[in-house]
């Protein structure tokens, strides 16, 4: 159990750095997000949902397609950190999504004049929210950890195919949500935005990086936790058959 | 627009007040598991310390006789 400590894992110093450079690049983000990006003509202030609502919707993305290499990786290798690091990030692209769902719908009250609306990208977007929770409850409903990891990945690659679906969606169907802001032929709004946009993404990107890495250990230090019980529980049990057989 | 500035407020509101719970359940759980790890620690220590070696039978038998 020496592996037990946070500080034991590799680059335990540099998650703390990134868990810091987070929360300052966090700062500078709020501070663009409100007072250097202009307000939208149309939109006005409530646009600034945008800067929270489009990098934790990619960052989400980015930590379902982790789960998804996770979930490929542990299929080919057996090595139980995929399905750790699988799990670990399935648990934060969760919670982004959640963020993503919740901030969209406060934008789109006042810009659509409804909280909700079937439309294709909010539908997909809801769809893998609950694969995602489907992941979770498959987990737990399996209690062979071996099979629940290799179910659990077969989930998290089938349900990343929604991702590509929900980026599409509003090129493939009619939607009420807007098209891409930012693409291959230039961004369809100020430079300013643009800069406020990639800061708070930068921001995101390394919340998620400092969960991450803790979440890693916390699922890595539980496996380790409970292959210990079960060596000390088997130690046990070979004891008291050895004492037995004496008698 | 002023009015719309409450979905602006709300939606920042939310948005870390779940990231502040979900920051603090990380932090919890990384606490209770160092914990976890710590007693199982401390309980072995007993265990990897040298053990006596067993006696054989006929040492017990005459010691007792």
């Amino acid at each position: 159990m020496k592996q037990g400590s946070t500080r034991g894992l590799p680059g335990w110093r540099f998650a703390q750095g990134v868990g810091v450079l987070a929360g300052v690049v966090m700062a500078i983000a709020l501070y663009m997000a409100f007072v250097y990006a202009p307000a939208d003509a149309l939109q006005g202030d409530v646009q600034r949902i945008f800067y929270l609502h489009v990098p934790m919707a990619w960052v989400a993305f980015l930590a379902f397609f982790v789960t998804f290499i996770g979930g490929i990786g542990y299929l080919w290798k057996r090595h139980r950190g995929w399905d750790q690091l699988a799990r670990a990030s399935a648990e934060i692209g969760l919670v982004f999504t959640t963020v993503v769902l919740l901030s969209g719908s406060l934008w789109g009250k006042p810009i659509w004049g409804t909280w909700w609306t079937w439309d294709a990208r909010l539908t997909t977007t809801l769809l893998l929210w609950f694969i995602y929770l489907a992941y979770f409850m498959l987990r737990s409903y399996v209690s062979d950890p071996e099979r629940a990891a290799r179910y659990a990945a077969v989930l998290g690659i089938f349900g990343f195919i929604d991702v590509p679906i929900i980026y599409k969606s509003v090129d493939w169907w009619r939607t009420l949500h807007p098209g891409p802001v930012v693409s291959t032929s230039g961004a369809a709004m100020p430079d300013s935005m643009v800069y406020t946009l990639f800061v708070a993404l930068a921001a995101t990107t390394l919340i998620y990086a400092y969960l991450l890495y803790q979440r890693y250990w916390i699922e890595r230090t539980k496996d380790e936790i409970a292959d210990y019980q079960y060596r000390m529980y088997e130690r046990q049990l070979e004891r008291e058959m050895r004492e037995g057989a004496t008698i | 627009m002023g009015d719309n500035l409450i979905y602006l407020f709300v939606a920042f509101l939310i948005t870390w007040l779940i990231m502040a719970a979900y920051l603090w359940s990380i932090g919890r759980q990384v606490r209770n598991l160092r914990d976890e790890v710590q007693a199982l620690e401390n309980a072995e220590l007993p265990a990897e310390s040298p053990a006596p070696a067993p006696r054989r039978q006929e040492q017990v038998e005459s010691s007792q006789a």
